[in-house]
């Protein structure tokens, strides 16, 4: 029967394998033409590779009801400890002296009193304890409790441990007047339903549902600024983390890459690549690339910690990344043990001797770059360590290395168009990066950034920002653990990145993501408490930066990153000015960072971890958004989940309509922006054009291209069996990220991009 | 801004959209391919990340008027100019580039790659006095042109059979635009019918309903097919309807697919000009064509159908006609001329909810 089950859009489909043959068959039957096939198929049926498995397609729903469960229950909790309260200020006032609280309820001499009020004061104690039954245990020590909390953080010094190391901070600052300004500032409620309801919608920063923060304090010595940097060959941009980080304590890198290197390509002479080496990014195409770039940090330093911003390709970077942080610790062996020599004679071998341009850093090494990394440039540590030296150090280096790896390639479809392999084969490699950090203990790494920053910039509003972002999340959640992952293994590698724009909602976003994960992990995953804190990052709105009085955008980038410190997010980025219109400059970088310092160091409130707490209107604001994000869940699931309703482009759409909406108010002037559409100089406000733009030097991409060539001729007879050994490994479904660490090694990025297209499908666009 | 008509073209002009190679941002090219459409063009959209490689040779292969594109990236000055290079490598400079990218372009850049070639580029400040359509406008007259006629001395047969591919998209748009003419130079010379096996390939007809899944499916059967034959070639024309409003037509199939980009793989695109086709007029004609240029495999993609057309059927050797899981109750496959028809059937989308009943029912049907 020639009837064929068909899945077009997975790759490699049996069924399509069934079909193309009996077409080649059919066409040479009727026409006798000289097309006999000799394509080799299974007789197996099309069968759904499934992402997230059928019977769980529900699961944005289940945590929409889960999340509603908890406030259900929370607001009937609120009830009945506020009757007890009403019982409990009642027998007070009959009794005349304050009723003893205890584990099991009220209780209160009453041999003074009259017969009279005895009778009443028993009454109500008896009520007291039927109304009581209908209270948590777990509750009614949250209400005993609460008096010894709000001492806790009246107390000169707080300790608390984290991973296993106590930490004690001062809970007061001190101003100039010579105010005690409490680092975290407490309700003066009363009444217990009030304390009740707090404690379980709001609660101290570091306890459940951790709406106010991740932890009790906040870090002492790191403040949550990233340095972004990425422009032209990995040497300059190693040269400006330098220049960025010189005399703060924490090295938090932030990496962006040229558009060859974040679809996948080496670097080449052909013009319509040559011309993107290097702008707007750094090109990065191989592990030397990788050492040099971040050279003269130390990896694996408590104080470091590297993001980068690279998705489709994010295994391979993060391949090249580890690999550099594990030849660091090598070179510091070697060193350590004079060993040099060794080094030397491998690479006079690999190199000299067959006349082959040994690869080095590029100019001069800047100041602050102690040149670590740099030692085993062209080869790698395992080339000269014994077997068991080499993996005792890459072991100990994976479990210490510290940083972030966007690659969340849900967004990238939804928003960013920065895909490159088919959807589930990316996912795959994801799910496949994440088995291989649970395996090798790397818990200091987060595996993937959730990002909202790019469907916000592609012009959606916050609440679908935060819906669609959390949304993906839980998509990830559903995934590993359908691949069997444990949720207190993975849920710790896991991060989020917001944008923070101007609007309202903006306020809260920070709070509500937590606490819906929170609630989400705890109760319906049965998460530990690792797993349900939501660790993200904030980046300042580059879309509400405008080229017209560019001076202004510092003001927006304040009032952003104000919302974004008073909310507590973990780390932050703020936007140079003249973004809108160029790649920023050291000084307009500069000044960008001048307003994290300003407001972490100087504005006095902020000395204060707490201050949206309690306020009306941020509370307000956080059901709202919250009640907003769990609706749209719903929507989500009514197309099938996440993946089912960007089949049919659902987020592409929304996303697409709210940036119309957008722009259509600012145009007609209806959303008021100061110097762009009110408020205009008197020449107009005119669009500022830059007087340069910095762009990759003719010297920086040849240089790129020439040592890519080298690299590709030193390693010419290694990269055919890593070719083959990792296309094996996918068609066998096997953990690619295990094979991608040795391919990485020696392979460029193109090379291991170009073999896996052949056997995990290329990305088909949509229109 | 005041209401801008449209400019109404006089001839028949087809543009090539696209975003740049290493370039998601395809925002802005998508409102624009949105307006060309509307001015009554057939737009060939590529989307997002092409190479100029493959946007020039689309170009070629689709005898397009021009070529638009974005470039919000980077590296445009490059990009342009290697286009321009191209076209001119390969002697198709009456194809108009046109592009933008916001302020990433800088106005001394707009210049220089004006005085390179590039008709025109657009800025910010461009937008803001043109207005969106008066862009378009802009864009579509200076593309509203005749295509060169075919050099008077070029043998058209020798020329066809070095796949020559100029000459081979020629040849289909005037068998489009002057029939007559078509017939006077391609037809009656009578050299293009043969029972040579070597000039008579065989047509693959694809049919079937709109969103099923089409040209995914075809592009998956060009994989393998070039996998299987590695010196073999195929020539594949797939049909989009026009719009009968306005002319213009959203020519979408090559979106789609990632393995036309081949040297063996000739594309061509056609809308159907005339209501209610699921194929142009001008199919017979194009596939003579293909055949005089020796394909080894035609293959021919109609637009979406209804329950009642078999027109493929009149153009094909062998039939394969796709659907989904989702047709409605088993009945309806009942009023499916096609299923009566098609040598093959395939159920794409078979990850579909009661995919398994569906297929049941469809061999039930077919039987």
């Amino acid at each position: 029967m020639p009837v064929f089950g068909t899945i077009a859009s997975q790759f490699n489909d049996p069924g399509m394998n069934a079909l193309y043959k009996s077409v080649m068959d059919k066409v040479v039957e009727k026409t006798g033409a000289d097309l006999v096939s000799t394509f080799q198929i299974t007789r197996e049926m099309s069968e759904k590779i499934y992402v997230i498995p059928p019977h769980r397609t529900r699961y944005l729903s289940e945590i929409s009801e889960n999340n509603r469960k908890y406030d259900a229950d929370a607001k009937s909790q609120v009830e009945v400890a506020q009757k007890l309260y009403g019982i409990y200020k009642t027998t007070e006032s009959v009794a005349k002296q304050k009723p003893r609280l205890e584990k099991t309820g009220l209780t209160i001499g009453v041999s003074k009193l009259s017969q009279d009020d005895k009778v009443f004061v028993e009454l109500l104690l008896k009520q007291f304890e039927k109304v009581k039954m209908d209270l948590s245990a777990y509750n009614w020590k949250t209400i005993l409790n609460w008096n010894d909390k709000i001492e806790t953080y009246k107390n000169p010094f707080y300790s608390f441990k984290v991973r296993e190391k106590e930490i004690k901070i001062a809970t007061h600052t001190t101003s100039l007047s010579q105010s005690q300004i409490p680092k975290i500032a407490l309700p003066k409620y009363e009444a217990w339903g009030d304390i009740l309801r707090w404690n379980l919608q709001e609660n101290v920063p570091g306890a459940f549902p951790f709406t106010a923060g991740l932890y009790p304090f906040k870090r002492e010595g790191e403040d949550p600024s990233r340095m972004f940097a990425g422009e032209g060959g990995p040497e300059r941009t190693n040269k400006r983390f330098h220049y960025v980080s010189a005399g703060l304590p924490a090295k938090r890198l932030s990496t962006a890459f040229d558009s060859p290197t974040l679809y996948g390509n080496d670097p080449h002479v052909r013009p319509d690549i040559y011309g993107k080496i290097g702008n707007a990014g750094v090109s990065i195409c191989c592990l030397d690339d990788a050492k040099k770039l971040y050279s003269g940090f130390d990896l694996v330093h408590t104080m470091t910690s590297v993001s980068m911003t690279i998705n489709g390709p994010a295994p391979m970077l993060l391949g090249f990344f580890m690999n550099a942080a594990i030849d660091q610790q090598c070179e510091i062996y070697i060193k350590d043990n004079n060993l040099e020599q060794l080094v030397e004679d491998k690479l006079t071998k690999k190199y000299e001797n067959q006349a082959i341009a040994r690869p080095k850093y590029q100019g001069n090494i800047p100041d602050g770059n102690n040149g670590l990394g740099l030692l085993l440039l062209g080869i790698t540590g395992d080339e000269v360590l014994p077997e068991d030296v080499y993996n005792t150090i890459k072991t100990k280096t994976l479990s210490q290395v510290r940083g972030t790896v966007q690659a969340d390639i849900l967004k990238e479809d939804q928003a960013q168009n920065i895909c490159i392999f088919s959807t589930e084969f990316a996912l795959r490699l994801m799910g496949d990066v994440q088995e291989y950090f649970i395996k090798e203990n790397v818990r200091n790494f987060y595996s993937v950034s959730i990002s909202g920053y790019h469907i916000a910039e592609a012009g959606a509003n916050p609440i679908t920002q935060l819906a669609f972002t959390l949304s993906n999340g839980f998509t990830y959640v559903e995934y590993y653990l359908s691949r069997g992952m444990n949720i207190n293994d993975f849920g710790p590698n896991l991060s989020f990145f917001f944008s923070n724009g101007i609007d309202p909602e903006y306020a809260v976003i920070g709070r509500v993501a937590r606490k819906i994960w929170a609630k989400a992990m705890k109760y319906k995953y049965g998460a530990n408490e690792r797993a349900q804190m939501l660790k993200y990052h904030i980046q300042t709105s580059g879309r509400s930066l405008h080229a017209q009085e560019i001076d202004f955008n510092d003001i927006r980038t304040t009032l952003q990153a104000l919302y974004a410190i008073y909310d507590n997010c973990n780390s932050l980025h703020t936007n140079a000015y003249d973004e809108a219109i160029t790649t920023p400059t050291e000084e307009s970088v500069r000044r960008a960072m001048a307003i994290q310092l300003i407001i972490n160091k100087e504005l006095g409130l902020a000395k204060n971890e707490n201050p949206i707490q309690g306020a009306f209107i941020i509370e307000e604001m956080t059901d709202l958004v919250e009640a907003a994000v769990l609706l749209e869940f719903e929507r989500i699931t009514e197309r099938g989940g996440v993946l089912g309703a960007m089949e049919t482009m659902y987020q592409r759409s929304k996303i697409q309509e709210e940036s119309l909406y957008y722009e259509t108010l600012k145009h007609n002037g209806d959303f008021p922006i100061v110097g762009v559409n009110t408020f205009l100089s008197s020449k107009g406000s005119p669009t500022v054009i830059p007087a340069e733009v910095i762009r990759a030097t003719e010297t920086e991409k040849q240089y790129q291209i020439d040592m890519l060539h080298n690299l590709q001729l030193a390693a010419k007879e290694k990269v055919a069996s890593h070719i083959a050994i990792l296309q094996e490994t996918a068609i066998k479904n096997e953990n690619l990220f295990d094979k991608l660490m040795e391919a990485t090694k020696v392979c460029s990025l193109g090379q291991i991009t170009s073999a896996l297209f052949e056997v995990g499908g290329q990305y088909r666009r949509n229109m | 801004m005041e209401y801008q008509s449209p400019y109404i073209p006089k001839n028949k002009i087809r543009i090539v959209t696209a975003a740049a190679l290493f370039d998601g941002h395809d925002a802005a090219i998508n409102i624009i391919r949105r307006i060309i459409q509307a001015t009554g063009c057939e737009v060939i959209h590529l989307g997002h990340d092409r190479s100029v490689e493959e946007v020039v040779n689309t170009a070629i292969q689709e005898d397009a008027n021009a070529i638009a594109c974005s470039s919000y990236q980077g590296g445009h000055n490059e990009y342009f100019k290697y286009m321009y290079d191209l076209l001119k490598e390969r002697n198709a400079t009456h194809i108009k580039i046109f592009g933008g990218g916001g302020g990433v372009i800088l106005p001394s850049e707009i210049i220089d790659l004006m005085n390179y070639g590039i008709t025109r580029l657009y800025s910010p400040d461009d937008g803001r006095a043109m207005g969106l359509q008066g862009m378009i406008n802009d864009k579509v007259s200076k593309s509203d042109f005749e295509l060169p006629s075919l050099p008077a001395d070029l043998d058209i047969f020798a020329s066809l059979k070095h796949k020559n591919i100029s000459t081979v998209a020629r040849l289909i748009s005037l068998a489009e635009n002057k029939n007559e003419l078509f017939q006077e130079i391609f037809v009656k010379p009578g050299l293009c019918a043969s029972d040579d096996s070597k000039k008579n390939p065989p047509v693959l007809g694809i049919t079937g309903t709109g969103g099923s899944g089409k040209s995914s499916l075809v592009d998956e059967l060009v994989r393998r097919f070039l996998i299987d034959f590695p010196t073999k070639t195929i020539g594949l024309i797939s049909v989009d309807p026009s719009k009968r409003k306005t002319g213009g037509a959203l020519l979408g199939d090559r979106i789609r697919m990632n393995a036309i980009n081949n040297p063996r793989v000739y594309m061509r695109s056609l809308a159907t000009r005339q209501s209610n086709l699921a194929l142009s007029k001008y199919v017979a004609d194009a596939i003579l064509v293909l055949k005089a240029a020796e394909y080894d495999l035609i293959i021919v993609e109609t637009s979406g159908i209804g329950q009642s057309d078999t027109e493929i059927m009149d153009h094909s050797d062998a039939s394969l006609y796709v659907m989904t899981p989702e047709f409605g109750a088993a009945t309806q496959l009942e009023k499916i001329d096609m299923l009566d028809f098609a040598d093959l059937i395939a159920l794409n989308k078979f990850d579909k909810r009661g995919a398994l009943d569906a297929i049941r029912d469809v061999k039930k049907q077919y039987q």
